[in-house]
């Protein structure tokens, strides 16, 4: 088959595409031969030029861009559907990370504190001097000090008895 | 600079499917602009397309799992909006483009900042024509027609892509596009000189 017949069945096949449903053998024929002959896709582009530049006047050209509402609602409908995160959900998540992370620092000292000191080691409170009047009969005037409250309780007792 | 894109999309898609849903997020702020204005196109009307923008990629999301690494990414996606945007043409009438056609075919407005900006009489009458006559034929096109012929004109897809996209022979989209820029073509201006090649006497005579 010549290029030339090639040229017009191609175009009687494309001009019948537009009134009935083209086979399989045809359809392909249209593809293949398109692609490797120029003049066929000559033809096939002949309204081309002119449409492309009727198409660069056309405002639809560039779609005027989705606004920023737009988008959020757009958004929210992702995240309805679970294809986006939830960005509350997120900061709930982030939140129990602050306690976590003061707790471990928390035993972290304690454990560093008794390595260092020991478990033996207690603190000593510093010394203590109370002084307390005893209610005492009358004529047994009494003074009482004594150092500390828990251990080694020192105690005087000054009486006039 | 293609392949880098899809590179990256595949890396976004992995990253989906690991269990990183910043994988998905990435995805579609990188694509969405696009399949918005693809819709916009296909459906006429731009409140049918942020609708159907937000559903494509709700199926987007329910698929990856099934997009084949070796393909692109971005022609898995255009083909879900392509379908989705045939079936919402399909289920319902849509409404004929209002408020996105009327502040688009304006002359004297900037679509994307509003400013005015005033041509000359001449050129301006042509274009306000010329813009008209492009969305009477678009709109006129049969809906199989309107979508090879947005996808090759306006995405700038090639016939084989356009084929990936909508899962149909190459010699179809060869057809489907040789009508469509023939209806466009002959609703233009008669004295719209485009320079371009003359129809063939066979094509003249008809």
């Amino acid at each position: 088959m010549n290029e030339l017949s090639d040229l017009q069945r191609f175009q009687e096949l494309v001009e019948a595409s537009a009134h009935r449903d083209l086979t399989e053998v045809e359809t392909a024929f249209i593809g293949r031969i398109g692609f490797r002959s120029a003049e066929c896709r000559q033809w096939l582009e002949t309204d081309a030029e002119a449409v492309a530049k009727a198409i660069e006047a056309d405002p639809l050209r560039q779609i005027p861009a989705a606004t920023p509402l737009d988008w959020a609602r757009v958004d929210a409908g992702l995240r309805k559907a679970g294809a986006l995160p939830d960005p509350k959900s997120q900061s709930r998540t982030a939140w129990p990370l602050l306690p976590a992370v003061a707790a471990l620092v928390l035993c972290i000292g304690v454990v560093l504190a008794i390595l260092r000191d020991g478990l033996s080691t207690t603190t000593r409170s510093a010394p203590q001097v109370i002084a307390e009047v005893l209610d005492l009969p009358d004529g047994d005037g009494s003074l009482i000090l004594h150092e500390g409250a828990e251990e080694g309780v020192l105690m005087i007792i000054l009486s006039n008895g | 600079m293609d392949v880098e894109k899809d590179d990256e999309d595949r890396r976004l898609v992995h990253r989906h499917l690991s269990g990183d849903p910043s994988g998905f997020e990435q995805l579609y702020r990188r694509h969405r602009e696009r399949i918005f204005a693809v819709l916009v196109r296909m459906l006429r009307n731009r409140d049918d397309a942020l609708e159907a923008t937000q559903e494509v990629f709700i199926r987007i999301h329910r698929g990856l799992d099934s997009f084949d690494a070796s393909g692109r990414f971005l022609t898995w996606a255009f083909r879900i909006a392509t379908n989705h945007a045939i079936d919402r043409i399909r289920r319902r009438k849509v409404r004929k483009e209002t408020a996105i056609v009327e502040e688009a075919v304006a002359p004297s407005s900037d679509l994307r900042t509003g400013r005015s900006h005033s041509p000359e009489g001449s050129h301006r009458l042509e274009r306000e024509e010329v813009a008209a006559a492009i969305h009477q034929a678009v709109d006129g096109l049969a809906e199989t027609h309107r979508i090879v012929f947005t996808l090759h004109c306006y995405e700038k897809l090639s016939y084989g892509e356009i084929a990936a996209v909508l899962g149909i022979p190459i010699g179809t989209v060869m057809s489907r596009l040789y009508h469509a820029r023939r209806k466009v073509r002959d609703t233009l201006p008669r004295d719209w000189d485009p320079g371009g090649p003359r129809r063939t006497k066979k094509r003249a005579e008809e």
